[in-house]
C-alpha cells in the first residue's frame, strides 16, 4: 500500500468519524439509557395492570394498590408480613447508621491524623469489606455467631451491617478530610480552643457534608442489603428478604406493587437527602 | 512513653504527644475493635470451619482427627487423580470449554466444583467485556460530545437507577425476560423467535449482571475521560494522526486507569454474585455464590461451603494483588 493510499484511507476515515461519530455515540448513549430505564418503567406500569398474570397489558387498574392499603392479601403478598419486614428494615438501618457513622467518622479521623505502626494494615482491613463478595461476609458471620453461640436475629443483623457500613462511612469521610485545611484547626488552638472545642466548632462543621453523605450511604446499604442479612438474621424478615421470597416464586401483580412502593420510597428518601445535604454522589 | 518524656525535653511537647496518643486510641479503638471482632475474626472462624468435616445431620466435626485439608482436596482433585493430572485436566478442559474450536486434549475433567468456579469467572469476564463495550462509548459521549451544561444531569441519570433497590432492579429484569415479556414480544415481532422464555438461562444471568453493574464501568471511565487534556489529541492530529488513531493511541491509553478501575468494580461482584443467578438463572447456571449458599442450606455441608467461600475470597485477592503490583495503583 503506497503512502498516498494510506493517507486517503485515513482522511476518509477521519471525515467519516467527524460526520457520523458524534451521532453514533449519541444513539449508543440513548440506547443505554433506555436499557437502564425501560425495565423499571415497565415494572411500574405493570403494577397498574388489570391482569392476574401481570405480564401482558390488559388495562389500567388501581385495584392492587387499594388492596394493599386495605390490608387484603393480593396475589400471594401478605401486607401484614410486608409491614413487619419494613419495620425491621427501618429499625436495623436506623441503629446501624448511628453506630457505623460514629465509629466510621472516628476511624477516618484516626487514619487521617495519625501516623502509627500498623496504620496501612488498619486501612487495608477497613477497605476489605467493600471488596470481598458479600456472600463471603455473610457466611463468615454466620459461622462466627454459630461458633460463639450467639442466637441469630435482629441483633446479629445489626452487628453485621455495622461491620460493612463502617467501611463506607470511613472511605467517604476520609475523602472529605483529604481536602481539609489543617491550619484552621491550628488557628482555633492558637486562639485557646481545647481539643473538643476545636472539633465541635471547627472540624465537625467542615467534615459534616462527608459525615452526612456517609450516613446516607450507610442507611441505603443497610436498608437494601440482602445477602449478608439473609445468612445472619435467623428466622426474622427484612424487606429485601421478604421481597426475595416473593420474587423467587415468580411474577405477580402483588410483587409489582411492593416493588414499585419500595422504588418510590427509595427515590423519595434520596430526594429528601439531596435537599438536606446537597448532591451526595 | 518513657522515652518520649526524656527526649521531648520541654513539658509542652510531652503533653501534646501524650495527648495525640490518647486521641489516636480514642478515635481508632472502637472501630478497630468492631472490625477485628465482627469482620476479621469471622473470616478466621470460616477458615477454621473449612478444615472440618461434615458429621451426621448437618453437624460439623472440628475435633483434631477430623481437621484437615480434605474439603480443599474434594474441591480441586477428582477421585483417584494425582495433582499434576488434575492440573493437566483442568487446563485441557478450560481451553476446550471456553476457546472455540479447541478440543480437550487432556482427556479428563476437573471436579464439578472447579467447573463451577470457571463458570463464575467466565460470567465475570463476559460481564466486564460487555460493560466495557457498551459503557465506554456512552462515557465518551457524556464526557466529550454532550453539551457541558448537561453533563451533570447525564451522569446523574446513570447513578439514579443504582439508588433503586438491588432486588427491585433484578425483579424488573425478570419481568423483561419473562415469557410474553417485552423482549420476547420484540423477538416475536421481528420474527427472530416465537414465544420464548429467556429466563432461567445463561443469557438471562449475563443480561442481569450487565444491567446491574454497567454503571460501575461508566462512572470511573467518565471520570478519567473528563479529566483528560484534550490538547494531547489535537497534538496527535497535528502530527498526522487521524481521528481514529488519535483516539486509539492517545485517548484510550490515557483513560485506561478508569477502565481498569471499572473492570474491577464490575468483575468482583459479578464473580461472587448470588442473587442474580439465583433469580434469573436455571438449574444449569449454578455459580460459586449459589453453591456456597446451598451448602449452608439444603446441602448442609458447612465445611465444604466454608472452603468454597475461602477459595472465592482468595481468587479475588489474587486478582487485586496482581493489579496493584503491576500498576502500583489503588482500586479505591
Amino acid at each position: 500500500m503506497s503512502s498516498v493510499t494510506v493517507s486517503w484511507f485515513k482522511r476518509t476515515r477521519s471525515r467519516f468519524i467527524q460526520r457520523f461519530g458524534g451521532v453514533a455515540l449519541g444513539l449508543e448513549a440513548i440506547a443505554l439509557y433506555l436499557f437502564l430505564y425501560i425495565p423499571i418503567v415497565v415494572m411500574i406500569a405493570l403494577s397498574f395492570n388489570d391482569s392476574q398474570t401481570a405480564i401482558v397489558w390488559k388495562g389500567f387498574t388501581t385495584e392492587w394498590y387499594s388492596a394493599l392499603l386495605d390490608g387484603r392479601a393480593i396475589a400471594r403478598v401478605d401486607p401484614q408480613a410486608a409491614w413487619i419486614a419494613l419495620k425491621n428494615s427501618l429499625y436495623i438501618a436506623a441503629v446501624t447508621v448511628v453506630v457505623s457513622t460514629t465509629l466510621g467518622t472516628m476511624l477516618a479521623l484516626a487514619l487521617d491524623r495519625y501516623d502509627f505502626p500498623g496504620r496501612s494494615l488498619l486501612q487495608g482491613v477497613t477497605f476489605m469489606p467493600l471488596i470481598i463478595p458479600s456472600i463471603v461476609m455473610g457466611i463468615s458471620l454466620l459461622l462466627f455467631f454459630n461458633f460463639v453461640g450467639l442466637t441469630q436475629g435482629i441483633g446479629t443483623a445489626i452487628i453485621g451491617h455495622v461491620a460493612f457500613d463502617i467501611s463506607y462511612v470511613t472511605v467517604i469521610v476520609l475523602a472529605r478530610l483529604s481536602s481539609f485545611d489543617r491550619t484552621l484547626e491550628e488557628a482555633a488552638m492558637d486562639l485557646g480552643a481545647r481539643e473538643l472545642e476545636t472539633f465541635r466548632w471547627v472540624t465537625f462543621p467542615i467534615i459534616k457534608p462527608g459525615v452526612i453523605a456517609g450516613a446516607l450511604l450507610a442507611f441505603a446499604m443497610s436498608f437494601d442489603d440482602f445477602v449478608v442479612t439473609f445468612f445472619i438474621i435467623g428466622n426474622q424478615n427484612t424487606l429485601p428478604i421478604f421481597f426475595f421470597g416473593m420474587v423467587r416464586q415468580g411474577i405477580s401483580p402483588g410483587v409489582n406493587v411492593i416493588a414499585t412502593v419500595i422504588l418510590l420510597a427509595t427515590f423519595a428518601l434520596i430526594a429528601l437527602a439531596q435537599k438536606v445535604a446537597g448532591l451526595t454522589w | 512513653m518513657a522515652t518520649e518524656r526524656t527526649s521531648g525535653g520541654s513539658g509542652l511537647v510531652t503533653r501534646v504527644r501524650r495527648h495525640r496518643y490518647v486521641g489516636l486510641v480514642f478515635n481508632a479503638a472502637p472501630a478497630t475493635f468492631w472490625l477485628g471482632v465482627f469482620f476479621v475474626a469471622p473470616l478466621a472462624v470460616m477458615l477454621y470451619y473449612s478444615f472440618g468435616t461434615r458429621g451426621a445431620f448437618g453437624t460439623v466435626l472440628l475435633d483434631p482427627e477430623h481437621l484437615g485439608i480434605q474439603q480443599y482436596a474434594y474441591f480441586f482433585v477428582p477421585d483417584g487423580a494425582s495433582i499434576p493430572q488434575t492440573i493437566w485436566w483442568t487446563l485441557g478442559w478450560a481451553l476446550g470449554h471456553f476457546v472455540p474450536f479447541v478440543p480437550n486434549v487432556a482427556g479428563g475433567e476437573p471436579t464439578a466444583y472447579v467447573q463451577l468456579l470457571f463458570k463464575s469467572i467466565y460470567f465475570g469476564v463476559v460481564t466486564t467485556v460487555f460493560a466495557f463495550a457498551i459503557g465506554y462509548p456512552m462515557a465518551y459521549f457524556v464526557a466529550r460530545k454532550a453539551p457541558a451544561n448537561y453533563r451533570n444531569i447525564l451522569v446523574a441519570l446513570v447513578v439514579l437507577p443504582y439508588w433503586a433497590s438491588y432486588l427491585v432492579r433484578v425483579y424488573a429484569i425478570k419481568i423483561m425476560l419473562a415469557k410474553n415479556g417485552l423482549l420476547d414480544n420484540l423477538l416475536t415481532t421481528l420474527n427472530i423467535a416465537d414465544n420464548v422464555s429467556l429466563l432461567y438461562s445463561n443469557f438471562a444471568v449475563g443480561f442481569g449482571l450487565v444491567y446491574i453493574y454497567v454503571p460501575f464501568m461508566i462512572l470511573p471511565v467518565y471520570a478519567s475521560l473528563e479529566q483528560l487534556d484534550t490538547t494531547l489529541e489535537e497534538a496527535a492530529m497535528d502530527l498526522g494522526a487521524d481521528r481514529w488513531d488519535a483516539f486509539r493511541r492517545v485517548t484510550l491509553p490515557l483513560s485506561m486507569p478508569g477502565v481498569i478501575a471499572g473492570s474491577f468494580l464490575v468483575f468482583i461482584p459479578a464473580v461472587g454474585a448470588y442473587v442474580i443467578p439465583e433469580l434469573l438463572g436455571g438449574t444449569d447456571t449454578a455459580t460459586v455464590g449459589e453453591f456456597i449458599a446451598s451448602q449452608f442450606g439444603s446441602a448442609g455441608n458447612w465445611p465444604l461451603g466454608a472452603a468454597a467461600a475461602f477459595i472465592l475470597m482468595v481468587i479475588m485477592f489474587l486478582g487485586i494483588w496482581i493489579y496493584q503490583s503491576r500498576t502500583g495503583g489503588d482500586i479505591l
